[in-house]
C-alpha cells in the first residue's frame, strides 16, 4: 500500500511538470521553471543515489558485504536501513574448540559466500556452554559458584557482540535448551529440558521443563515428570508453539506445547522400531530439523551400517495429524535390512526445492532459492569435531576442513537480522 | 481501455498505429520519443496514467534525460513479450549491463536507476540494482571506496568506532 502511494505520488509530479504552453515561449523562463520542479540532478556517484534505491543495492549484498558497505561513507551509514534482508541463501559455519565448554573465548565464522573464515573472540565465551544457535544468536549457559542456581544462561551474538543476560537455572545432568524466536523480539521464550539423573535430591520430580523470557528474573517450571526417558537426548527444536526433543534410548519424541502446557511422547516412525542386526552393534544418530515454513519437524536419521557407510532417512511430523510422513526425495542408500511392511505404514512424500542442514544442536530446513537453486533436495550434516558432509557432489563447504578447521566442533550459524 | 484509447484518439500527441496506440514521451531535455503502448506500459507509473486516461497528450519525463530515455526505450523494446526468442538471449543482452568498471558505464547505470526507480520498471531496477551489488561484493571498504570513488567523511574517532562495532569484519 505504502508502495503504491509513492508511485501515486511520482505520477503527480510527472502530470503537475507538464510545462504550461506560455512557458513553451520563454525558454529561459521555462528552464527555471523546470528547473524547480525536477527534484534531483544528474547522479555521478554512488553515494548520491537515492535512500530507496541505495537499500535495493544493499539489500542484494552478503551480510558480510552489507557491514563493510555501510562503513563507507556517513551517507551510506545513515540510509541503510536496519532491517533489511541480505543475499545469503547458505548458513554460515561456526567452529569452536571445546570438549563440552568453549576454550580460551574463541569463535571461527565461516562465511560462505568468500569461503573466508573470521576470528571473534570475547571473555564472555570463556567457559560457556553452547546449548542452541539460531536467527544469529547463541544460547549459552555458564556453571557458577552458587549451590542453588548453579548455571546461568545469556545469549550472544557473535556478529554484534550484544549480550542478554538471562536468570539462574539449577539444571539436571542431561539437558538440552533452546528458543523459540530472536532474544530481541518480544515473544521469545527459552526452553530447558532437564533431567536430574545422577543427584536425586528432588526425590519425587526427575524431569523438568522449564522457560523463561529475555527480562525475566526467573525460570518457570512448566513441566515436572517422575519419567527420564532414559536420561539421554538428541537435538532439540521449536517449531510453531511446540518444543520437540528427540530421546535416545526410548525411541520416542517428546512434544511439550508451550500454550496449551501440554506434553505428549509420540514414537519414532515404524522404521526404527526393528532393531538392525549386524556384526557390530548398529548404531544411528538423529537430527532434529526446524522448518518453520511448513510448520513442522523434520527428523534426520543417520544409520550406520559400516564405519564410514550409512543411510539416511528423513520423516517429517505432521503436527495436526500428529504422524510421520517418509520425505522419499532425502533419503538415500535406504537399507535392505528394513522391514518393508512398516514402511507401509508409513506415507511417503516429497519436499521439493530445500535444503536440510543438520548438526549435533541445531538443524534447518531452507529454501534452495537463486544461487542455491543447485542445491535442491541435498543434506548437510555437520557435527562434532568431522566434516562437514554434502550429500552432493558439490562440496560447499570443504573449505572449512583447512588449518584446524577439521577439527573444531561446528554448528550452524545465520547472521541476524537485526543489527 | 481499447474503447478508451480509440475515443481519445483524436486529441493531440495521442496517434494510433493500425491497432497499436503510441504514446508521446518527452524527456528532461526537450527530446520527444513516440512508443508503443504496450511498451511502455512495462513502466508502472505509465501504465497508472494510461489506466487513468492521463497518457492523452505528451508526456514529460522531465527527470530523465533524452540518452536514458533512449536507453529505457532499448531496455522496453528487448523486454516485450516476443521480442527475444528465448530468455538466454535476453539475458545475453542483459550481461552488457553487468560490468561497470568504466566511469561511464557507472554513470549509465545511477541514471538508469534513476529512470527505473521514477519510471517503475521492475526489470529495470532489478537489473541495475544487481550490477551495483556485483561490484560491491567481496571488496574491502577501503575497496569500495576507491570503486566508487568516494571520500571517508568518517574522522579517525568515527572510523576507528565503527570497525570496532564489527570488528571481526574488518580484520583481514
Amino acid at each position: 500500500m505504502g508502495r503504491s502511494l509513492t508511485r501515486w505520488g511520482a505520477f503527480v509530479k510527472i502530470v503537475v511538470s507538464y510545462l504550461p504552453q506560455s512557458l513553451k515561449k520563454n525558454p529561459l523562463r521555462a528552464k527555471k521553471y523546470r528547473q524547480r520542479l525536477t527534484y534531483h540532478n544528474t547522479v555521478t556517484n554512488l553515494s548520491d543515489l537515492p535512500v530507496e534505491i541505495i537499500n535495493f543495492i544493499a539489500e542484494r549484498l552478503y551480510y558480510i558485504d552489507q557491514i563493510r558497505f555501510r562503513a563507507v561513507c556517513k551517507r551510506l551509514q545513515s540510509s541503510i536501513y536496519n532491517h533489511i534482508k541480505f543475499a545469503d541463501r547458505l548458513p554460515w559455519i561456526m567452529g569452536y574448540n571445546s570438549s563440552k565448554e568453549i576454550h580460551g573465548g574463541l569463535i571461527y565464522l565461516y562465511e560462505p559466500s568468500q569461503k573466508r573464515r573470521y576470528r571473534v573472540d570475547n571473555e564472555i565465551l570463556v567457559g560457556a556452554e553452547l546449548h542452541a544457535s539460531k536467527f544469529g544468536w547463541l544460547l549459552l549457559s555458564k556453571k557458577t559458584k552458587s549451590s542453588t542456581s548453579p548455571h546461568s544462561f545469556f545469549f550472544y551474538c557473535p556478529f554484534t557482540g550484544e549480550i542478554i543476560l538471562l536468570p539462574e537455572l539449577d539444571m539436571g545432568d542431561a539437558n538440552r535448551a533452546t528458543f523459540s524466536t530472536a532474544p530481541t523480539s518480544s515473544d521469545c521464550v527459552i526452553f530447558v529440558i532437564s533431567i536430574h539423573l545422577l543427584s536425586p535430591k528432588d526425590v519425587d520430580y526427575k524431569f523438568f521443563v522449564s522457560t523463561c523470557s529475555p527480562g525475566d528474573t526467573t525460570w518457570r517450571s512448566n513441566l515436572r515428570l517422575y519419567e527420564t526417558y532414559g536420561g539421554l537426548m538428541f537435538n532439540v527444536a521449536y517449531v510453531n508453539g511446540v518444543f520437540y526433543c528427540a530421546f535416545h534410548a526410548y525411541q520416542m519424541m517428546g512434544a511439550y506445547n508451550h500454550a496449551l502446557q501440554e506434553w505428549k511422547v509420540h514414537p519414532y516412525p515404524p522404521v526404527f522400531k526393528r532393531p538392525i542386526v549386524f556384526e557390530r552393534p548398529p548404531y544411528y544418530f538423529l537430527y532434529l530439523i526446524e522448518s518453520p515454513d511448513d510448520r513442522s519437524v523434520i527428523l534426520l536419521s543417520k544409520h550406520y551400517t559400516g564405519p564410514a557407510e550409512y543411510c539416511l532417512n528423513v520423516f517429517r511430523f505432521d503436527q495436526s495429524h500428529m504422524k510421520w510422513c517418509r520425505i522419499e526425495n532425502f533419503t538415500s542408500g535406504y537399507s535392505e535390512s528394513h522391514d518393508h511392511d512398516d514402511e507401509q505404514t508409513v506415507e511417503i512424500e516429497n519436499l521439493n526445492k530445500r535444503m536440510l542442514f543438520y548438526s549435533d544442536l541445531n538443524g534447518l530446513s531452507l529454501a534452495a532459492e537463486g544461487e542455491a537453486s543447485e542445491l535442491a533436495n541435498t543434506t548437510h550434516g555437520n557435527y562434532g569435531g568431522g566434516m562437514v558432509e554434502s550429500s552432493c557432489l558439490l562440496q560447499i563447504y570443504d573449505w572449512v576442513h583447512g588449518g584446524d578447521g577439521a577439527l573444531l566442533k561446528k554448528v550452524w550459524i545465520q547472521p541476524p537480522h537485526t543489527r | 481501455m481499447s474503447t478508451a484509447a480509440t475515443a481519445d484518439a483524436s486529441s493531440s500527441g495521442d496517434t494510433t498505429e493500425g491497432s497499436v496506440r503510441l504514446l508521446t514521451l518527452q524527456s528532461e531535455d526537450g527530446e520527444v520519443f513516440e512508443v508503443k503502448e504496450t511498451i511502455a506500459t512495462q513502466s508502472v507509473t505509465i501504465k497508472g496514467m494510461v489506466d487513468d486516461d492521463c497518457a492523452t497528450s505528451t508526456i514529460p519525463v522531465c527527470n530523465v534525460t533524452g540518452r536514458t530515455l533512449a536507453m529505457v526505450i532499448e531496455w522496453w523494446n528487448k523486454h516485450e513479450i516476443g521480442a527475444v526468442s528465448n530468455e538466454k538471449e535476453l539475458k545475453e543482452w542483459e550481461s552488457q549491463f553487468d560490468t561497470i568498471d568504466d566511469k561511464s558505464d557507472r554513470d549509465d547505470v545511477y541514471d538508469l536507476l534513476m529512470a527505473a526507480n521514477y519510471l517503475n520498471i521492475p526489470t529495470l531496477l532489478d537489473c541495475c540494482t544487481s550490477a551495483v551489488a556485483e561490484a560491491i561484493k567481496g571488496k574491502s571498504t577501503d575497496e569500495m571506496r576507491e570503486f566508487f570513488d568516494i571520500k571517508s567523511d568518517f574522522d579517525e574517532k568515527e572510523e576507528d568506532a565503527l570497525r570496532k562495532e564489527n570488528q571481526w569484519a574488518f580484520e583481514n
